[in-house]
């Protein structure tokens, strides 16, 4: 079997700088994915991967846009009214943190005001879930608009172009409703529980008006984004689905299925439970951090010039560490095996060379 | 002594049989599983050690995720430690492989000096051969040229003989006598070519005696002509000349020739070479117009014809060419 490398970008929100930093270190030595995944922020910086010639084309096409990125106004939120509030809770008990984001929405006047009805969810018992999701669902809650990821998406990977690029999968979730995603993937994350796993879609599989709503699908957080409907059906950010083990934010799986024997995977989590080990038959360098790259709960919407530059500058040396490394070992031991090939030549030849002096 | 015997001596058993069981391929991802299965480990124990808080450690606790993240960092460590086991039985394997090569060129090497010593002492034993040979040659070279040289030596000294006895026979010493003519002769082939053979030619004394018989034989043969004495009967000969009518003839004899006869015999010695002596006081006298007769006082009135042209031959070649010559 040819070898074929697949390149998966996890998601991260802001965060997501760090990928530029990994793919302009693929630039320079000349790593060239055939086939790229990823979920949520990952799956935004995948579609201009896919969508552009080369990965140097697309290093310099996502440095532009990450640049943008932190000067767009949806983009920059206003701290005292919510993330700060957020980012203060985000280390309390996990009840705690619906209560946060609760408080947090409370404090949004004009979003939405659901505090009550939280209460009432719980008092009232999960029968009258469904309908409450449906009722959380028809309102606004969302705190980020769609419309800046959607005119980047269309400057920079347009359906057309996706069409003809690299294969491109993208990790989405199939929403239970804002709130539920949100509990289900706290409880996965933080408290060990498992939750659904995530979806992966082929997007040169999907029609051309279905490719944008599935990337911002996979980028849409809950309560940061409005779920995206694909067919009738709402769907949120991939990196909710199988969040203990990382399964939809890290979206490996689609490149093995699709028979990648090398994997280059980013990662934007310290201390990700994604687990090489589960993918025997697959070479995978893991791209993680080697300082942390989330000083708080807020670093996943601080699309700040400051961070978005230091990220970029961590994903680089990151990746020169964790994918150099490698690729030194790997040259050193092919160098090996060349040298006692030759070796093993010249040892033949003297061998049967007929050498004799009577 | 070669590797096989170094190996025999240490008792130690290395072949290349024992490489065949080869250790487990070393594969890319392996490598790849230990070198970045480091930054894994790295990456979850740099989380473990920031949960300082014992809310932190208990909400890890309690979600499992303190386990999970341990059993991460172990199943990496352990897979990093059994690659690590791979790539150094690998290297093990290689370092093998690579002592046997050296080995074997080890051995190459000591069988090719080995070859390189052996060719050196043909080449030797060849030079030497080639030294001794050219030194053959040479001496074969000299010897030739020596026997050209003595053959040269020789053809000239015979033309001369012809030559000078050519010119009595064709009366050119008709101004002196034929004993004087005698002298002459002997004293021109000395001084010259005939004399150069006897004394420098490296041709054995026999074939210079047969040389000196050969001139005697030949200018017997002329004196005998000039004389009218059969020559077949020489030696049995009793005649004899007077030494006055030899000193009578010097006088006639005129001044430059006599100057010259003087001149040449002037070397010869009383004792030594009296007949020869003898002419040089004739010519002295004869010179001195004086004690001519005191001279022919010391000496008999008459002497034999033989035993004179014997004598003064020997005194002028046989003595000194080839007694000296030798």
């Amino acid at each position: 079997m040819a070898d074929k490398l697949g390149l998966v970008l996890s998601g991260g929100g802001a965060k997501g700088a760090y990928q530029v930093g990994i793919l302009k270190y693929m630039s320079e030595v000349g790593i060239q994915p055939d086939e790229v995944s990823g979920t949520s922020i990952g799956a935004l910086n995948a579609s201009v991967v896919c969508a552009q010639k080369d990965v140097s084309e697309a290093a310099v096409c996502l440095e532009l846009i990450w640049k943008q990125l932190a000067t767009i106004p949806p983009l920059q939120l206003e701290r005292n009214k919510f993330l700060t509030t957020v980012s203060l809770l985000s280390n309390l008990i996990p009840a705690a943190k619906i209560s946060s984001i609760v408080i947090a929405c409370n404090s949004l006047k004009g979003v939405f005001d659901f505090s009550k009805d939280v209460y009432n969810f719980f008092s009232k018992g999960h029968e009258q879930k469904e309908e409450y999701n449906s009722y959380l669902e028809n309102q606004e809650t969302n705190i980020y608009k769609s419309e800046p990821i959607i005119d980047l998406l269309n400057n920079y990977s347009p359906p057309d172009k996706i069409l003809k690029g690299l294969p491109l999968y993208v990790g989405v979730y199939k929403s239970d409703g804002n709130l539920m995603d949100s509990l289900n993937y706290i409880l996965a994350s933080k408290l060990g529980f498992r939750n659904k796993d995530s979806e992966f879609w082929h997007l040169q599989n999907l029609p051309e008006s279905t490719i944008q709503n599935a990337i911002i699908a996979s980028a849409a957080l809950p309560f940061l984004f409005k779920a995206k409907a694909v067919d009738g059906v709402k769907y949120r950010d991939g990196g909710i689905g199988g969040a203990f083990e990382q399964q939809g934010n890290t979206p490996v799986q689609p490149l093995i299925e699709s028979g990648c024997t090398h994997l280059i995977v980013s990662l934007l989590e310290d201390g990700s439970f994604f687990d090489r080990h589960k993918y025997p038959n697959t070479t995978i360098i893991e791209v993680r951090p080697k300082d942390f790259i989330s000083e708080s709960f807020t670093d996943m919407v601080a699309f700040e010039p400051e961070k978005i530059d230091k990220w970029m500058e961590q994903g680089y040396e990151d990746a020169k560490r964790c994918i150099g490394n490698s690729l030194s070992a790997i040259k050193l031991k092919n160098i090996k095996n060349q040298s006692a090939l030759l070796r093993d030549q010249s040892l033949s030849l003297l061998d049967s060379d007929d050498f004799e002096i009577n | 002594m070669n590797s096989n015997e170094v190996l025999s001596n240490s008792g130690i058993e290395l072949t290349e049989e024992l490489l065949k069981e080869a250790p487990a391929h070393l594969t890319d991802k392996m490598i790849v599983d230990l070198v970045n299965g480091i930054e894994v480990i790295d990456d979850q124990i740099k989380v473990s050690k920031s949960r300082t808080s014992k809310f932190e450690r208990f909400r890890d606790s309690f979600s499992g995720r303190s386990k999970h993240r341990q059993d991460l960092i172990n199943d990496n460590l352990a897979k990093c430690m059994d690659n690590t086991r791979v790539w150094l039985q690998n290297h093990d394997y290689e370092i093998a492989s690579i002592n046997l090569a050296i080995t074997k060129i080890a051995d190459k090497l000591l069988e090719t000096r080995s070859g390189v010593m052996k060719l050196n002492n043909k080449h030797n034993d060849l030079a030497d051969s080639v030294i001794l040979l050219a030194q053959k040659v040479d001496d074969k070279n000299k010897e030739l040229f020596s026997y050209i040289r003595d053959v040269d030596l020789r053809t000239r000294a015979d033309r001369q003989l012809d030559r000078v006895i050519a010119k009595w026979q064709a009366g050119g010493y008709r101004q002196v006598n034929a004993y004087t003519t005698v002298y002459m002769v002997l004293d021109t082939l000395k001084n010259n070519d005939f004399g150069l053979y006897l004394q420098h030619s490296n041709a054995n004394s026999k074939d210079k005696l047969d040389m000196l018989l050969h001139l005697k034989d030949a200018l017997q043969n002329q004196l005998c002509t000039e004389l009218s004495i059969p020559s077949n009967s020489f030696h049995q000969n009793i005649g004899k000349f007077s030494t006055h009518e030899l000193a009578n003839d010097f006088e006639k004899l005129n001044q430059a020739n006599t100057l010259s006869l003087n001149y040449l015999s002037d070397w010869s010695c009383k004792h030594t070479e009296p007949n020869t002596w003898l002419l040089h006081q004739l010519t002295e006298d004869s010179l001195n117009k004086s004690c001519s007769k005191s001279i022919l006082d010391e000496i008999p009135n008459k002497i034999r014809i033989n035993r004179w042209f014997n004598r003064i031959t020997d005194e002028n070649i046989h003595s000194r060419s080839i007694l000296n010559g030798r």
